[in-house]
C-alpha cells in the first residue's frame, strides 16, 4: 500500500499495474486500513458489490453506518455528463458532507473501470486527476488512483504520473517526495523511462533538484535519458539536478552517460550526503 | 541387404555417449533417432557423439536433424551434441548439405573425444524473449534466476545491468524478438544475445546511433570484453563476458 514513510497514506497516490489482481489488493488495503482507522471511505465503483464482495461483512456494517459510500459510476456519470468540473464539484459536496458529519480523514478509492465510465474522454481524465489533486490537498483528504498499463492511453498514464510525483507506484519502481528530494527505488529501464521522467519532470518543476537514488538497483542507459530532459530543463534555468546516493553499478551508469557526456548532473557521493 | 527402419546402438566412451545409428534416416525415423539422442543427453553424459558412418540418409534435408537436436541439447540439459564421419562418402554428403556450416562434423570418434571439452561448455541456458518492452525486466529475472541456479561466483548487479542494455540493444534498434544465451565456461559467465531476423530493421531516429553508443558503452563499463558477431542463421549476436571471482 502506499503510505508515506510516517504510516500515514500518502495525500494523492498512484498505482500503475498489468494486472487486476495488483489493483484489488491496494485498493482493499486503503479501504481495510481507513475503516479500521475510522475515516471515511468515498468508494467509486462500476460494480457497486465488487468492494463489498472483497471485504467481506466489514464492507457491509461500514455500509450500513454510512462509514463507507459506495459511488456508482454509472449514477455519477449521469449526474455529471461526464463534465470534470461537474464530477469535481460532486466530489467536493461529497467531501464536504463527511467532513461535516464528523469525519477527520476522508479516503477515496475506486475500483478498475470507475473512472474510465466516469470521465470516459481520455483528454479530461488528466483535468479530472488535477482536479483530485486539488481536493487532495485539503487537509484530511487522500486519494488513491489506479490505471491499468495494458487498457490506459500512454499519454494520459505519463501526464497521469505528472500530477501523482509525490507518490506513485509503478510496476518497476517507485517515487515519493520526502522533503525536498524525491526518492526512488527500483528499477528504471526502457520499459518505464518516460513514466519515470514524467515524475521526476513534475517533481522538479514543482522545486524539486536532489534525486534520492539509494535504493534503484537497475538503471539502463535507456533509464538514464529520464534525467537528461529534467537536467537540460534545469540547466537552461542555471539549476542543477543532483543525484544522491547511489550503488556503485547505478554510479558508474550515471558517470559514463550523465556525467562524463554533458556535465547535466551533479552526483553527490553517499558519505557526503548526511 | 539394408532393412527398412533404424537401429541405434550406444556404448559409452571416456564419460561420452556414442550414438551409431544404422539404417536410413527418412520421415519415417528421423522423430526416433532425434527422441533418442535427448534421452541419452539427459543422463548428463560429458557429450552425445553421432557416430554417422553406418547411416544412409537418402534425403540430405534430413540432415537438418542434427542441427536442431544439437541446439536442443545444449538449451537443455545443457550437453553438447558432436558428429563423427570416417567415411568419406558420408563427408562429401553432409558438406553438400552444408551441416559442417552449423555443427563441427570430426573425422573420427576418437577425433570427436578429443575434441570434447574443447572449449570446456560447462553449461548453457536459453531464453526467448518476445520483443517487447517488458523484455528487459524479464532477462534480467532470466539471469538472476540462472546465477542464483548455477550459484556462479559473479557480481550478481553487473550481469543484470549487461544483460539489460543487450536486450534493450535489440528493442530499440530491431523488431526482432531477443533470443538470450547465458554460458558458463571456465571462469567467465557470457551474457550473449541474438536476433535472428536475417535482415533486422533499423529504426529510423535521429539519436539511434547516441542512444546504442550509451548502452554499449556501459556494456564496455561492466564488462570483461564484448563483441558483435553476425550467426549463421544471418542475424547477429552482441555478447559480453564476465570475470568470476576467484578461480574453480
Amino acid at each position: 500500500m502506499s503510505a508515506m514513510d510516517d504510516g500515514s497514506p500518502a495525500r494523492h497516490a498512484l498505482v500503475l499495474h498489468q494486472s487486476s489482481l495488483r489493483h484489488r489488493e491496494n485498493t482493499v488495503a486503503w479501504v481495510v486500513d481507513a475503516l479500521s482507522r475510522g475515516d471515511k471511505v468515498l468508494h467509486r465503483a462500476a460494480d457497486p458489490n465488487r468492494l463489498v464482495d472483497a471485504i467481506g461483512e466489514v464492507a457491509g456494517t461500514a455500509e450500513d453506518s454510512g462509514q463507507l459510500e459506495i459511488v456508482d459510476a454509472h449514477r455519477a456519470r449521469t449526474m455529471t455528463d461526464g463534465l470534470p468540473r461537474a464530477l469535481h464539484q460532486m466530489f467536493e459536496d461529497l467531501v464536504g458532507r463527511a467532513f461535516d458529519d464528523g469525519y477527520r480523514e476522508i479516503v477515496l478509492t475506486a475500483d478498475e473501470e470507475a473512472e474510465r465510465i466516469m470521465v470516459p474522454e481520455a483528454g479530461d481524465r488528466v483535468a479530472h486527476e488535477h482536479d483530485l489533486d486539488r481536493l487532495a490537498m485539503q487537509p484530511g483528504v487522500h486519494v488513491l488512483c489506479s490505471y491499468d498499463l495494458r487498457v490506459e492511453q500512454p499519454d494520459v498514464v505519463e501526464a497521469v504520473v505528472g500530477v501523482h510525483h509525490r507518490c506513485v507506484d509503478d510496476v518497476l519502481w517507485s517515487a515519493r517526495l520526502s522533503g525536498e528530494r524525491l526518492l526512488v527505488r527500483g528499477e528504471i529501464d526502457l520499459s518505464n523511462a518516460v513514466r519515470f521522467g514524467s515524475a521526476l519532470s513534475a517533481a522538479a518543476a514543482h522545486g524539486v533538484r536532489t534525486v534520492d537514488l539509494r535504493e534503484v538497483t537497475v538503471l539502463s542507459a535507456a533509464g538514464t535519458r529520464a534525467f537528461e530532459v529534467t537536467a537540460g530543463f534545469l540547466r537552461e534555468r542555471g539549476e542543477r539536478l543532483t543525484l544522491a546516493n547511489m550503488s556503485p553499478k547505478v554510479r558508474l551508469a550515471a558517470a559514463t552517460l550523465l556525467v562524463a557526456g554533458e556535465q547535466v548532473v551533479d552526483v553527490v557521493e553517499p558519505r557526503a550526503e548526511r | 541387404m539394408r532393412r527398412q527402419g533404424l537401429e541405434i546402438g550406444q556404448r559409452v566412451l571416456f564419460g561420452a555417449v556414442v550414438a551409431e545409428p544404422r539404417g536410413v534416416l527418412d520421415a519415417g525415423s528421423y522423430r526416433t533417432l532425434r527422441d533418442t539422442l535427448v534421452k541419452i543427453a539427459v543422463d548428463e553424459p560429458l557429450a552425445v557423439i553421432v557416430d554417422l558412418d553406418r547411416l544412409d540418409v537418402p534425403d540430405g534435408s534430413a540432415y537438418a536433424l542434427f542441427v536442431s537436436a544439437g541446439d536442443q541439447l545444449t538449451q537443455w540439459p545443457g550437453v553438447p551434441l558432436l558428429l563423427a564421419a570416417e567415411n568419406e562418402g558420408q563427408r562429401a554428403r553432409v558438406r553438400e548439405y552444408h551441416l559442417p556450416r552449423f555443427v563441427i562434423v570430426h573425422t573420427s570418434v576418437s577425433a570427436a573425444v578429443a575434441a570434447i571439452g574443447d572449449p570446456p561448455l560447462r553449461r548453457i541456458a536459453r531464453r526467448r524473449l518476445p520483443n517487447a518492452l517488458t523484455s528487459s525486466g524479464a532477462a534480467r529475472d532470466f539471469v538472476r534466476e540462472i546465477c542464483a541456479e548455477w550459484r556462479v561466483r559473479v557480481d550478481v548487479d553487473t550481469a543484470v545491468a549487461v544483460v539489460a542494455e543487450l536486450v534493450e540493444n535489440t528493442l530499440l534498434h530491431t523488431y526482432c524478438a531477443p533470443s538470450l544465451r547465458v554460458e558458463l565456461r571456465r571462469d567467465l559467465l557470457t551474457v550473449a544475445v541474438y536476433d535472428d531476423d536475417p535482415e533486422p530493421v533499423r529504426l529510423v531516429e535521429r539519436d539511434v546511433a547516441a542512444q546504442r553508443r550509451g548502452g554499449l558503452a556501459l556494456v564496455a563499463a561492466y564488462a570483461r570484453a564484448w563483441g558483435c558477431a553476425p550467426t549463421p542463421a544471418g542475424g547477429k549476436v552482441v555478447w559480453a563476458t564476465l570475470r568470476l571471482s576467484g578461480g574453480e
